[in-house]
């Protein structure tokens, strides 16, 4: 009796192993980068000529019939871009506007509507034209909201407010849920976020800096969906160990720690990619749901039209990846780009910014 | 270098003014966002203060995203 009782014992312990390792994965890392021809069926470059060179890296967001560039760098403006890659209209924001440039925390497309969030939580929408409609006060103050449809909003926080105690705040069909409790002894750490959620299969994935797993929202809720085990490399509770900004800088120039900065994009049924950041270097991620393979590549490469060093999305929408390259990047590798594909830049490419947009070749 | 010299300056000169009794830096007063930098494979963090009702940025803490990362050669 004992015997068939540790036996029991033994194997369930041996199964529950196993469901642990199916969701903890170590990953392996490969020298060479991640072509386009591998993961794309086709590609398409678009060149934007603004009247002024864009500063930093904007916000690319696409409706069905234009692509919006918004800039937070030295002037915090919006460009609407049509599909060819013509700046249509632009709006600037100032300081004492009604719409106080360092007030706005993210743009947010709803059908053929575009959006300004001020404050985290309210909406100022203009339509297609970039004329002002009305505002909208959103259910919570939150950095980063993600819109599925009229009925259902997950939103990421982001410590925007002191007195949440979630990272994650859901609204479904009037109800809100809230979820990932935030560690309170951690460093407070507010950090712009492009993509830390990405719609697959019809679900929401999630991602957040320094927490090494990838989470799904789903009928059934929000789960864990993948956790990345880094082993010794992992942050763990170094955060604990830091209360000023000077500490947090001096953490990152360490450059000791691996984790995920919080960016994901879903690609197709079985994959989701996301960004590392591997002792100060950042690497992107391809996690393979089925095969359960993850291999870390140090970035991804246009082989296929310019050969241009893409490093990782901004974006992935639609079975889609979306990349923002500047024409400054693209002047300080003319030495390696095609002839075919410098015939195409214009005279200004230099000022220009450019999209690569990926279609997704499945599996 | 330029900007985060600036950037450290900024925050040398707060955290002398502002001597940080208790947890107030760990509350986030200034509304400090982190923002990593360019598009390249280097982890280059900058700070943007944003607005979150006052007007509490410091302009001298910031620094821009102007300059493209260390390549992957």
């Amino acid at each position: 009796m004992l015997r068939k009782s540790l036996s029991i014992f033994l194997l369930s312990f041996i199964s529950c192993k196993q469901d642990i390792n199916q969701f903890s994965f170590e990953p392996i890392s490969v020298q060479k980068p991640l072509c386009v021809s591998e993961i794309g069926e086709s590609l398409e470059i678009l060149e934007i000529q603004t009247k002024y060179p864009i500063s930093g890296t904007p916000t690319i967001l696409k409706s069905d019939r234009y692509y919006y560039l918004f800039e937070e760098g030295i002037v915090t403006s919006l460009h609407q871009v049509s599909l060819d890659g013509k700046v249509r209209k632009s709006i600037d924001f100032g300081y004492d506007d009604k719409l106080n440039a360092d007030a706005i925390t993210q743009v947010v497309l709803k059908e053929n509507r575009v959006g300004i969030v001020s404050r985290g939580n309210l909406v100022v929408w203009f339509d297609e034209n970039l004329e002002e409609m009305e505002s909208e006060k959103l259910p919570f103050m939150a950095n980063f909201h993600f819109i599925m449809d009229e009925n259902r909003m997950i939103s990421f926080t982001n410590r925007i407010d002191d007195q949440e105690d979630f990272d994650i705040l859901i609204q479904q069909n009037g109800e809100v849920k809230k979820e990932l409790p935030i560690r309170k002894d951690e460093y407070n750490f507010v950090y712009k976020s492009y993509s830390p959620f990405s719609e697959w299969n019809g679900k929401v994935l999630f991602s957040q800096a320094f927490n090494d797993t990838v989470y799904v929202w789903d009928q059934e809720g929000f789960l864990p969906l993948f956790h990345v085990n880094f082993g010794v490399n992992a942050v763990s509770d170094r955060l604990t160990q830091i209360q000023h900004p000077l500490d947090m800088l001096a953490f990152f120039n360490e450059k000791k720690y691996h984790y995920l900065p919080g960016e994901v994009y879903g690609m197709d049924h079985d994959r989701v990619l996301f960004q590392i950041n591997e002792k100060g270097n950042r690497k992107i991620g391809l996690m393979n749901i089925e095969s359960k393979e993850l291999t870390v590549y140090p970035g991804i490469v246009d082989n296929s039209i310019s050969n241009m060093i893409l490093y990782f999305p901004q974006f992935s929408k639609g079975g889609e990846l979306f990349f923002g390259i500047s024409g400054e990047q693209i002047l300080e590798n003319y030495d390696r780009i095609p002839d075919s594909f410098k015939h195409r830049l214009s005279p200004e490419y230099a000022e220009s910014f450019f999209i690569y947009r990926l279609k997704i070749k499945s599996e | 270098m330029k900007k985060m010299f600036f950037g450290l300056m900024g925050l040398f000169f707060l955290s002398a003014t502002l001597t940080p009794t208790s947890n107030a830096w760990a509350g986030n007063p200034y509304k400090i966002v982190w923002q990593h930098c360019g598009t390249g494979a280097e982890v280059e963090m900058v700070i943007r203060c944003r607005l979150v009702g006052g007007d509490e940025c410091f302009a001298n803490w910031q620094g821009h995203c102007d300059e493209p990362g260390a390549g992957l050669d």
